[in-house]
């Protein structure tokens, strides 16, 4: 069998990859520097396993910083030249998208490179109307929340606010919660508490049930009412 | 349905699916901005404020007892096709079935103005749904349209489409109905209304669904008054039947469609049979009347084709006597893409 698809071993691949990309760059960079005659071009920019690196890495910074707010079919569906992905690129950072500044350039690239503006379109999934509902539809919780929504105000400040914000309507680096479907969904609003989901950790070891569910009827009880943006 | 993308929703409606009057709820294309918002748990709401002499609070009882109002329009979203356009340009690449034609009825929107009462000056009307943004930084889908659209008859305050309450996907509970114009302006889970001397202030106004009032170039420098709002939709036909990849058999053989447009009504629609650069175009037979704001299906039929491979196209033309060109002239944002319509197919 495979060690690497041994699926008696789960996560350790990825782990394993990483650090052996991270030993990789460690000792490749440490060749460039030790050797002269590498000073004259880009450290690395030819090496398979430095690019490999390079996207790996990339892909990683997509991941955690554009899908938080949407799925990945908004970025691989997409054919453009680089000077449109830098413009996409900026106008996300411009609209929440934590993506570190030293960030951005390697995610652009890497955008460039892997959906550029000549590359055939991008192929389809098919989804039924059922299987739609199924994953986005906020169905009215049977059992209303148990909760007490001023004790959950509390447990939402100390545990929460600091990437959700302090009003619920997003912030940094967690999204907007108010009014979404997740709230009413009981199964998987536990699970992303408890099991964490993308950068968000889990809460499980910190947060008891009963936590769980008055931060639930605080966060039911919020109403999205923006503040209007000034007229010109 | 094609799915474009899963969060937020959209979804695309296979072009066979068109072909009939009303399009199926279940088979409607979806377009979310900024994610379907929890809808069902607490009971709805509609605010109308701003410049008007009595603010009001409508629930859905509310909105019911106004006079019922009923319209079948095509919905279209403005980037529909926009996979078509090269250079090619950012944002969902729709190819043919970001469209759909339902009934939808409910409140006009002139009637709720009218008990709120408009103060002298008003001029626009600004919408705001339930769909708020996942970032404070990122712009609410704040949109308007001018009062004269909306005090239009036919512009509603919708709660059903099709004969049953909006579902969550389409904007429901509360759906505003622009017909004859782009999908921008169909805001859905409506929830406030104000009534203001001035357009919506924000991105998604003062600069999205904007076009060059001119065809410009990609590489073109354009300032914001070259600019011009999206409003009517232009004229465009759809080839439903047969399906791209379809194999014919049969010596008599039935092209069918749809065409719309919006302002005005389809006045022909032309169908050409051949590979050839400058075909021969023949005209469809349209069905039954022109009626505001619907499109209009049609059918042709020819006999006798030659075996193999070849090309179906169809163009409409409207009342104001435009006519769907071989390819619509590029715009940045990629809206309002109404090439003719093409489907290759093979003949047994």
């Amino acid at each position: 069998m495979n060690p690497m698809t041994n699926p008696r071993r789960p996560g350790l691949r990825p782990l394993t990859l990483a650090l052996a990309s991270v030993l990789t760059l460690l000792v490749t960079g440490l060749i460039a520097t030790a050797s002269p005659r590498d000073l004259a071009q880009p450290p690395g920019n030819d090496d398979p396993e430095e690019r490999e690196f390079r996207r790996k890495t990339a892909e990683r910074s997509v991941r955690d910083n554009c899908l938080i707010c949407h799925t990945d079919e908004l970025i691989t569906s997409q054919r453009l030249t680089s000077k449109q992905w830098k413009a996409e690129v900026e106008k996300m950072v411009g609209w929440g998208s934590p993506l570190p500044k030293e960030e951005q350039e390697p995610v652009i690239d890497f955008l460039s490179s892997e959906y550029p503006a000549d590359a055939a379109p991008a192929r389809t999934a098919r989804m039924t109307y059922a299987e739609a509902l199924a994953l986005e539809r906020a169905v009215p919780d049977p059992k209303p929340s148990a909760g007490d929504p001023a004790r959950g105000a509390s447990a939402y400040a100390s545990n929460c606010a600091n990437c959700h914000g302090a009003d619920g309507q997003g912030a940094e680096l967690g999204p907007n919660l108010v009014e979404k479907p997740v709230l009413y969904r009981s199964r998987d609003y536990e699970a992303v508490v408890r099991q964490g989901r993308g950068r968000m950790p889990a809460f499980a070891p910190l947060i008891n049930e009963a936590a769980e569910a008055d931060m639930l009827a605080w966060l039911r009880a919020r109403r999205y009412h923006p503040p209007l943006p000034a007229p010109k | 349905l094609i799915l474009r993308n899963r969060q937020p929703l959209d979804l695309e409606t296979p072009v066979t699916a068109l072909d009939r009057w009303l399009t199926p709820n279940d088979q409607f294309f979806v377009r979310s901005h900024l994610g379907i918002p929890a809808v069902g748990p607490t009971p709805w709401v509609v605010e109308v404020a701003g410049q008007v002499d009595r603010p009001l609070n409508l629930s859905l009882d509310a909105l019911k007892g106004f006079a019922p109002a009923a319209v079948t329009a095509v919905l279209q979203c403005a980037g529909n096709g926009r996979g078509n356009f090269l250079p090619r340009v950012p944002g969902l690449p729709w190819d043919r079935g970001a469209v759909g034609q339902a009934e939808w009825t409910g409140a006009r929107l002139s009637d709720v103005l009218a008990r709120a009462g408009l103060k002298t000056g008003s001029a626009h009307v600004q919408v705001l749904g339930a769909d708020g943004p996942p970032s404070p930084k990122t712009p609410i889908y704040l949109r308007s349209i001018p009062l004269e659209k909306a005090l239009h008859p036919d512009t509603l305050l919708a709660t059903t489409m099709n004969g049953e309450p909006i579902p969550v996907f389409h904007g429901g509970p509360v759906r505003l109905i622009v017909p004859g114009w782009t999908g921008n302006h169909w805001m859905k889970w409506v929830r406030t209304l104000t009534v203001s001397a001035e357009e919506a202030p924000g991105t998604y106004q003062q600069s999205g669904y904007r076009m060059p009032r001119t065809p410009a170039p990609p590489d073109a420098v354009l300032k914001a008054s070259d600019l011009v709002p999206l409003t009517y939709m232009n004229v465009k036909s759809l080839i439903t039947w047969p399906a791209e990849g379809a194999r014919l058999t049969g010596p008599r053989q039935e092209v069918r469609g749809v065409a719309w447009t919006g302002e005005g009504h389809v006045t022909k629609v032309e169908v050409a049979v051949g590979v050839e650069r400058e075909p021969t175009w023949r005209p469809a037979t349209l069905l039954g009347a022109p009626r505001p704001w619907s499109w209009r299906q049609w059918r042709f039929t020819w006999d006798a084709p030659a075996p193999g491979r070849t090309l179906l196209r169809a163009r409409a033309t409207d009342s104001l006597g435009e006519t769907q060109p071989e390819v619509t002239p590029w715009n940045r944002s990629g809206y309002l893409w109404n090439g003719i319509d093409r489907v290759t197919i093979e003949v047994g």
